[in-house]
């Protein structure tokens, strides 16, 4: 470290806030990676708090702005001003790196450093105990206040899908690119496969970049709309005969009688039930139940996937997206299959209803957590990919609420005993604090963004997984592309940079297209 | 007004006995005398026509015949290959038609975009169709020429259009279907009159919003173990006729009748071994297999008793000698408690089966102790690697398969007799 | 009631100050010949191209623990350089200098008489700074010493607080002299220049002396005084109310004449037009006879420029400055306190010690018994 490199010097505080007062001529951030170099490690610390700091007395110093401000005077100015008035910082260490060893092993800190020791700001080098692992993604590169440090920030892909993830961010903050960066990665990485329930249609890249754009999206994406798809990509059709009232289960709310109705069709008209309702066909006990309950109960179905009748009494879809015909028999196996294949599978539910995605998306995650099941009784879950099912509003089905007035759906299943399988979800949320406590604590990643709500912030940090308690204000003024990943997987909570998405397009390598022989 | 044929999945020289091969030539001459007798423009074969590249002599003759016959017609064939008659380096049939001016091979590039496969179309002469295609490839290969093909081009032409192509379309597959190797129908290139697709065997249509009829004609008999046992269901089997002018104008499935079947089902879930053998005899006693193609299903896990105990050669060779045709044994699901096979673990194919051979050595029993323990495991390797060796293409099948039958007993010490 | 009775005390004496008026001269001592306070003897300090090096120099100290008997100090003196608004870095000196002391009470039997005397002794944290610090000798006081006494009564040990680290600011004074300034520099003490204790002269005549030599002038700068006038007001609030007219923002006022004592020329000055202090400003009598208006006037200028900083305009930043690392502040106190009474703690003696210093504490006792 040299004369230039410091920025300050401790001069005292306690364990988790230690005080340091900013050399002269230096500005320092929230957020700012410092490090204390002593014998044998350094010890990392973050900027958690500015104050100001003077030798000059409160009153003194509102007097002499008094007199700047009323006054005027045109030689009276503060001598040595950097000597009196200068920047106090708040830290708090974050980790102590061995620097005797060479694999720089990392722990937590739990001794102060010397008073007095001069702090320098971060640098590559003292970050290089994060290293790219066998299996893992990008999800930034290290970042110090607003200071971008050339050092990836890679997460090993299995561990932390398979223990969920919980992407917590408010609008504007760049939840899509920082979505869109992960599955990036995970393209690559056949050991992870994703089913993404996309309900704005943002991650494929009609309009603009997207994952269609990364060298093996041919072999390794998969897109299904059902909007004219193009080049490659599926028709979402789901064909009404693959549904069952198993998928509505924690979906929608049903009254007892209702459900009971629904079942009684399921009974009488087999894989028909949802035709049967639409097309008012009489159930064999029609008598026990009200004719109330069964126009609700057509009511609601018809709502929630979009049916009707054309004038032949077809049961037809305003959304095209379910088929009573003989289309989309076959799309569950195929997501499924390519899911075990390690690939990404996008769905595009822009079109849908909030029920009916995750309808659909109970259909597939549901043939995948029972795959997933009897491999691990078979012993053969060893080989099969982690699959991570990426959903938008995750409150909508591990809300507090929901799970209390409804019955269990299969994403909360996931959530709760997904590990066991190699199953997890990647939720996304604006509002962390109406998800149960029990589930964000088994949720061991979780990348934070921006939030500007106090209740919000609170949620986050009592359930991260490191103390984030002196980081209310950090995350408050995250700025688009900012975040904080607190993890079991990471040394510390780690601050990110997120790279911009047309970043990793632009710089990717261009496709060697080999030439094929036309038979 | 126009029309043309749409036939495809032949498989030519796939069935093994003679009744059946038969039956095979009969139903594919009289396909293609409709096709004559109905004056039809031209004919579109979407692959698969022969169940491999060099089939044997007597398929090569017949088919010569008939195409000489269609061709002395003055009609047109339009040919994409299959998975089944590809041949990288050429030597197929398919390659000896075309040049003897027979068939027409609708997959031209043209050299333009790197990276990109662009086509050239052939305009059939007297309809000015426009024809173009992929042709399929083993294993799923094709996919990769569909993910590179300069779609935009094709869709920029004008006319009546035509895509021939030999693959499975994800949106058109049938839970039968579910295995196969497909591709969702946008990696074909829009605005087409008519996609004659091959390599489904299931005769399905459908239309989809930009894409003009996609249509699989199915298999004209059985291409595949499954096919037999679903035309005993009621699949109908044919070709589709189509008329048009400037648009498709109207088309018709046209079924040939191919044979009559008896499908007897055993469920042998949870029976004794001596329960199942009295299923059968009953239902056989119950059917009249003359003239008849006679499949039987045995599926399940007995409770008792081990599957070999079964003598389904004996089952077969009765229902011969009264009067069927040809019969079918489906017991690839057909297990017993008392061995079934245990899975194992491994990285590559090769190591599983090694694991699996150790794994499940233990279980069988057998009096030749030579057959039993590392001995036995050490012969079932060496006999899965002698059995596992493909007919190289300038080896004809008969002196192929005494080669092979002469390492295995080699193997097994036991002395061949003469051929 | 007690109403009535505050307010007819302060209606008496804003009486009684109204009827003292102003006073025409200055009443500072039969050495000094007065000027008669009048409004024209202002004069302004006027901007100069050149600015003089200013050394300022200042003590502090502050007793640890007391005893009727004894008294532990710790003592502190600092100096700073300044050239106009920039600090100019020291060649050789370091700016401060700490020491304890003790002064410890005496009888001393001389000419048949029994004398109590008191005594400090001096402990600086290197030893080598001995030679730079007051002589033991020099540190021995009658308590009956007019210096220090008040009235007749016998001075209290604590009187003598403060000698030894007045007279180490005199020596410092001397070595900052001899090894960082030259010819036209100047040293400003803070406070006055005139001698207040016995022995005093053996470190002010020994400096004066090198300053007269070398060309260095010697000032000091007082922010309060005792100086009234004629007519019993205070002298600075006189001057400050006769200044209200006058027009330029900086200037001197000179108090008295001429004098028969070569120590210092007394001004009260004002130096920025937006301090709302004057202070007391010392002069060395042989060196403002030497000196020209306008060399008087460049080094009030000098020392004008060094006094505008916002915090306190008016007064040389050199002095809060060395205010600042001179003064022993409060939250150190009970640090060398808690010190000196864990080493007094391992001494075998440490009963006896303390209960002198219990005597002494009856007053803090009784704070706390009554509030």
């Amino acid at each position: 470290m040299t004369e230039v490199d410091i920025i300050g010097q401790i001069i005292g505080g306690n364990v988790g806030h230690i005080l340091i007062r900013e050399k002269g001529g230096k500005r320092l951030e929230l957020g700012d990676l410092l490090v204390s170099r002593e014998k044998d490690s350094s010890l990392i610390l973050q900027v958690f708090n500015l104050m100001y700091g003077s030798q000059i007395p409160a009153s003194t110093k509102e007097m002499m702005s008094g007199i700047n401000l009323e006054k005027k005077p045109f030689d009276l100015e503060i001598f040595e001003p950097e000597l009196r008035n200068y920047t106090l910082a708040e830290v708090r260490a974050l980790a102590r790196v061995d620097t005797t060893n060479e694999k720089l092993k990392v722990t937590l800190p739990k001794i102060l450093p010397p008073v007095f020791n001069t702090v320098d700001l971060i640098t590559s080098e003292d970050l290089k105990f994060l290293s790219k692992t066998e299996s893992s993604f990008y999800v930034g590169n290290v970042r110090s206040g607003t200071k971008e440090i050339d050092v990836g920030v890679w997460l090993p892909s299995k561990d932390v899908f398979s223990h969920h993830v919980l992407i917590p961010a408010t609008t504007g903050r760049g939840k899509s690119n920082l979505v869109k960066t992960i599955l990036w990665h995970i393209l690559d990485d056949s050991s992870v496969s994703a089913l993404v329930l996309d309900a704005h249609n943002e991650y494929y890249g009609i309009q603009s970049a997207g994952l269609k754009d990364h060298n093996d999206a041919q072999n390794n994406l998969v897109y299904y709309t059902p909007n004219n798809p193009k080049d490659g990509a599926n028709f979402l059709t789901v064909n009404l005969r693959i549904l069952t009232p198993e998928h509505f289960k924690g979906i929608i709310k049903l009254s007892d009688a209702q459900n009971h109705a629904i079942r009684a069709y399921f009974r009488d008209f087999g894989e028909e039930w949802i035709s049967a309702i639409v097309q008012d066909r009489t159930l064999t006990n029609a008598n026990q139940f009200q004719q109330g309950t069964l126009a609700v109960v057509q009511r609601i179905i018809q709502l929630t996937l979009g049916l009707d009748l054309d004038e032949d009494r077809n049961v037809i879809c305003h959304n095209r997206v379910f088929d009573s015909g003989s289309r989309g028999t076959g799309i569950a196996d195929d997501i499924v299959r390519d899911i075990e294949a390690g690939k990404v599978v996008i769905l595009d539910t822009s079109q849908l209803g909030s029920d009916a995605e995750l309808i659909i998306g109970n259909v597939i995650a549901s043939k995948i957590f029972h795959k997933y099941q009897s491999y691990k009784n078979r012993g053969q879950l060893e080989n099969k990919p982690v699959v991570t099912i990426v959903i938008e509003e995750a409150p909508r089905v591990i809300g507090e609420d929901v799970l209390k007035t409804r019955e269990n759906n299969i994403y909360s299943t996931i959530a709760k005993e997904g590990r066991k399988f190699k199953i997890g979800l990647t939720a996304i949320t604006q509002l962390t604090s109406v998800i149960p406590r029990t589930i964000l604590a088994n949720m061991n990643t979780k990348i934070i963004l921006g939030n500007e709500m106090v209740l919000e912030r609170q949620a986050i940090i009592s359930s991260a997984s490191q103390d984030l308690s002196d980081d209310d204000r950090n995350i408050a003024s995250l700025d688009k592309g900012e975040a904080i990943v607190s993890s079991i997987f990471v040394p510390f909570a780690m601050p990110i940079k997120i790279p911009l998405f047309e970043d990793l397009v632009n710089n990717q390598e261009s496709k060697k297209n080999i030439k094929k022989k036309v038979y | 007004m126009h029309k043309f044929a749409h036939m495809s999945d032949c498989h030519l020289g796939f069935q093994k006995s003679k009744p059946l091969q038969e039956i095979e030539q009969n139903i594919f001459e009289k396909i293609l005398d409709e096709c004559i007798e109905k004056k039809v423009d031209f004919i579109l074969i979407s692959g698969d026509l022969f169940h491999i590249s060099l089939p044997e002599f007597r398929v090569q003759r017949f088919a010569f015949k008939k195409f000489k016959e269609v061709y002395d017609a003055g009609i047109p064939i339009y040919v994409v290959y299959g998975s089944h008659d590809f041949n990288p380096v050429g030597n197929s049939l398919i390659e000896l038609l075309s040049d003897v001016g027979y068939f027409t091979k609708v997959t031209k590039e043209q050299d333009v975009s790197e990276g990109k496969i662009s086509l050239e179309f052939f305009q059939d002469p007297s309809t000015k169709a426009k024809i173009v295609g992929l042709s399929g490839l083993t294993s799923g290969k094709d996919i990769e020429y569909y993910k590179d093909l300069n779609r935009k081009d094709l869709e920029k032409e004008k006319g009546f259009k035509i895509f021939l192509f030999h693959a499975g379309i994800d949106e058109l597959k049938t839970k039968d279907d579910a295995m196969m190797d497909s591709m969702p129908a946008s990696l074909l290139p829009r605005g087409f009159d008519y996609y004659a697709g091959g390599h489904l065997h299931t005769h399905s249509s459908e239309n989809y919003e930009g894409y003009g009829i996609m249509m699989y004609s199915g298999t004209i008999f059985d291409g595949h173990s499954s096919d037999i046992e679903k035309n005993a269901r009621g699949t109908k089997r044919g070709y589709v006729l189509v008329e048009f002018d400037d648009k498709i104008r109207n088309w018709e499935f046209i079924p040939i009748h191919n044979a009559k079947y008896e499908l007897i089902e055993i469920n042998a879930k949870g029976k004794s071994i001596a329960t199942v053998n009295s299923e059968i005899s009953k239902k056989i006693e119950g059917i009249d297999p003359s003239d008849k193609i006679v499949i039987m299903k045995v599926r399940g896990e007995l409770i008792s008793g081990k599957t070999t105990e079964i003598d389904f050669s004996k089952i077969k060779e009765e229902l011969l000698k009264n009067g069927a045709i040809d019969v079918k044994i489906n017991n690839k699901q057909f297990t017993s408690k008392e061995y079934t096979i245990t899975p194992a673990r491994g990285e590559g194919t090769e190591e599983i089966i090694n694991n699996i051979l150790k794994e499940n050595i233990g279980d069988i029993k057998l009096k030749q102790e030579e057959l039993l323990g590392e001995s036995g495991f050490k012969i079932a390797q060496e006999l899965l690697e002698v059995l596992g060796e493909s007919k190289p293409s300038d080896e004809s099948k008969n002196d192929y398969q005494r080669r092979i039958q002469k390492s295995a007993l080699k193997i097994l010490r036991i002395e061949s007799n003469a051929s | 009631m007690t109403y009535d009775v505050m307010s007819s005390l302060i209606d008496d004496l804003s009486k009684t100050l109204e009827q003292q008026g102003n006073g025409t001269e200055a009443l500072i001592d039969e050495k000094f010949e007065n000027m008669e306070l009048t409004k024209e003897n202002f004069q302004e300090i006027r901007s100069d191209d050149k600015i003089r090096k200013i050394a300022y120099v200042d003590g502090g100290n502050v007793e640890l623990l007391g005893a009727p008997n004894f008294s532990i100090q710790l003592n502190r003196t600092y100096f700073s350089i300044f050239k106009g608004k920039d600090r100019v870095k020291l060649k050789i000196l370091q700016p401060r200098t700490e020491f304890f002391s003790y002064s410890i009470s005496k009888i001393v039997n001389s000419e048949g008489k029994q004398n109590l005397m008191y005594e400090t002794k001096l402990f600086p944290y290197h030893e080598d700074d001995l030679q730079y610090l007051p002589k033991q000798k020099h540190l021995i006081i009658s308590s009956m010493d007019r210096t220090i006494t008040i009235g007749n009564r016998r001075a209290e040990i604590s009187r003598t607080m403060s000698i030894a680290r007045r007279f180490a600011e005199w020596s410092l004074a001397k070595r900052i002299l001899d090894s960082e300034l030259s010819e036209n520099d100047v040293i400003v003490m803070d406070g006055s220049l005139q001698e207040a204790f016995k022995h005093e002269q053996n470190y002010t005549t020994p400096l004066y002396e090198s300053a007269k030599k070398k060309g260095v002038t010697i000032c000091g700068l007082s922010k309060t005084s005792l100086l009234f006038t004629n007519s019993g007001v205070s002298l600075l609030g006189t001057v400050q109310k006769l200044s209200r007219d006058i027009k330029f923002g900086r200037w001197y006022y000179k108090i008295h004449t001429s004098t028969k004592d070569p120590r210092g020329i007394i001004f009260v000055v004002k130096l920025h037009p937006n301090s709302n202090h004057i202070y007391r400003f010392e002069i060395l009598k042989e060196q403002f006879d030497k000196m020209s208006d306008d060399d008087f006037n460049n080094l009030l200028y000098s020392l004008s420029v060094n006094s505008t900083d916002l915090a306190m305009a008016g007064y040389p930043y050199g002095l809060i400055d060395a205010d600042t690392f001179a003064r022993v502040k409060f939250n150190e106190i009970s640090y060398y306190r808690d010190l000196a009474l864990s080493d007094i703690s391992r001494n075998p003696k440490w009963k006896e010690i303390l209960n002198h210093v219990t005597t002494m504490r009856v007053h803090d006792d009784l704070n706390l018994a009554v509030g």
